[in-house]
């Protein structure tokens, strides 16, 4: 059994694979793991900022450890910034959501980010679109020395994709597999 | 030595107020080549400093024991470890160098004044190229050129904006749109916004070319060089209005577009021409005679994912210049115009 901690810890670039039976839990997980290390940007592709701060807060993870970037409300209704959060126009919005992302990272100080999740963009985009998404901004996250995590779900449509980002990834933490 | 632990105690507690853990800078330390009693008394040092007990020489004595030379520190974490975050600093110094290397010449280059696209020009665009601006409609063209003419007002250059198509107070208030005052240029004898009937040129060169009877050169009356206004930069807006007025007698747009390039070789001015395209074109030009007489090329594209819209700009070739052969991402920002993001690949594909 290996330590999730210590792996992620230990790597710049994680990609970790989640069963969706444990998705929620894992999420929760990571969230408070990589809290505890420093400050991290959560990029939501799956739900609202909104919905994330208030499942952060009830399992007591500090939400001020966590600058977000919701990819879903925008969506759902116009807004604007505030304080902690920016607003990408749609999951599907890569250039706009690669943008944002760098931007953040480029004016502030992050330890890392967790981006949840890649199996959420494959409803919207091609998987050679997403690896070239993904492989554009893990080679920003390793110039700006920032770890990034991302989560993807086991199985389906996810298995190509994963075998994709094996190559540009440091360590790939199946969940299914070693918990 | 005091040098010395002012910075050991400004790098941990830098470290610290990034939001690093005790943990992560001990991890670094030890990458760095000290002992465990040495890292747990350089991980301590917030609440020693807190605390203001701290005993610092002899920490620095430990540190000088082990033959480590402070200064080395960062050197080392700059090249092992990947978590601590120098780039900032590192980005600062390189854009630094950049800008010490490259030493314009201005008065055989031009800047477009858009952010990020004169870092894709590298030196610029030499003075006096007849650059298309070519892209859809809605692609940001009329703002492009806005902007690059009235980034030209700003330096004390003379501008004149050639409407063959929208009104020039419609022009003026999209510049105003973007905080920008056109006013004040115009006022000041730098700027002219004029509209030119495209229908008008085409009848003179029809009657011009049948009195010549076929003749493939022709003297075209000077179609913006006014007596009291010589411009160092020209927008057309559009060559594909021009082109239009000559439906059906395609042969003679193509003689007129020919001359038209004609009167700017060997001036100082650099004009800026404006053709309609497809959202992402195969084909830069509908008759295909302008990109070929032109110096350069920029490319507007615009990528559509069901009701998703991604801007990207591709310098499509310049002549006499270096540039960066790639789209890259671009947006229009209230209160700024066109920005250009240099680094920013597209990931957007026409379906």
């Amino acid at each position: 059994m290996i330590d999730i901690k210590d792996e992620i810890k230990k790597h710049q670039i994680v990609i970790v694979v989640i069963p969706n039976e444990q998705y929620s839990e894992k999420i929760l997980y990571l969230s408070k793991t990589l809290a505890e290390f420093g400050k991290t940007i959560y990029v939501s592709i799956n739900k609202p900022y909104s919905s994330v701060v208030d499942l952060l807060q009830k399992n007591r993870i500090p939400v001020d450890r966590f600058f977000f970037v919701d990819a879903v409300t925008k969506t759902v209704k116009p807004f604007g910034k505030d304080g902690s959060v920016e607003f990408v126009s749609s999951p599907s919005a890569l250039t706009e959501l690669s943008l944002t992302i760098s931007n953040i990272v480029e004016r502030d100080e992050f330890y890392s980010m967790l981006f949840d999740s890649l199996s959420t963009l494959l409803v919207y985009q091609n998987p050679l679109m997403v690896t070239k998404f993904v492989h554009n901004l893990i080679s920003k996250f390793r110039t700006m020395k920032t770890k990034a995590v991302f989560t993807i779900l086991k199985g389906g449509m996810s298995s190509e994709l994963i075998n994709d980002l094996s190559m540009f990834a440091d360590k790939i933490i199946d969940f299914g597999w070693s918990i | 030595m005091d040098n010395d632990i002012d910075w050991l105690r400004g790098w941990v507690e830098e470290k610290l107020n990034k939001g690093l853990s005790p943990d992560m800078i001990k991890e670094i330390l030890q990458k760095s080549g000290y002992s465990t009693e040495v890292v747990d008394e350089f991980t301590d040092l917030k609440e020693k400093l807190d605390s203001d007990d701290v005993e610092y020489t002899e920490i620095v004595e430990k540190i000088k024991e082990e033959g480590v030379v402070l200064k080395e520190i960062e050197e080392k974490i700059r090249k092992e470890e990947p978590v601590i975050e120098v780039s900032k600093k590192q980005v600062k110094l390189k854009s630094k160098e950049i800008k010490e290397d490259v030493k314009i010449d201005e008065s055989k280059y031009i800047k477009t004044g858009i952010e990020g696209l004169d870092a894709l020009l590298k030196k610029g665009i030499p003075r006096g190229s007849t650059i298309l601006v070519i892209g859809g409609p809605g692609s940001g063209k009329t703002i492009f050129c806005l902007q690059t003419l009235y980034h030209a007002v700003q330096n004390g250059e003379k501008a004149l904006y050639m409407s063959f198509e929208e009104e020039p107070e419609k022009l003026r208030e999209h510049m105003r749109d973007f905080g920008w005052n056109p006013e004040k240029y115009e006022r000041e004898g730098l700027l002219r916004v004029k509209k030119y009937d495209p229908l008008k040129i085409s009848k003179i060169v029809e009657a011009l070319l049948e009195k010549a009877e076929g003749e493939l050169k022709i003297d075209i009356p000077p179609l913006f060089l006014e007596d009291d206004f010589k411009p160092d930069r020209v927008v057309v807006d559009s060559l594909s209005a021009i082109a239009a007025s000559f439906v059906g007698k395609e042969g003679y747009y193509r003689i007129y577009i020919e001359q038209f390039f004609e009167q700017f070789r060997n001036t100082d001015i650099t004009p800026f021409l404006i053709t309609e395209s497809q959202e992402f074109p195969k084909r830069l030009t509908k008759s295909g005679v302008e990109e070929f007489l032109a110096d350069g090329a920029i490319i507007l594209h615009t990528f559509r994912k069901g009701s998703q819209k991604e801007r990207g700009i591709e310098i499509y070739k310049l002549r006499g210049a270096e540039f960066e052969e790639k789209i890259v991402a671009m947006r229009i920002v209230t209160d700024k115009g066109i920005v250009v993001y240099p680094s920013q690949e597209v990931f957007a594909s026409m379906e």
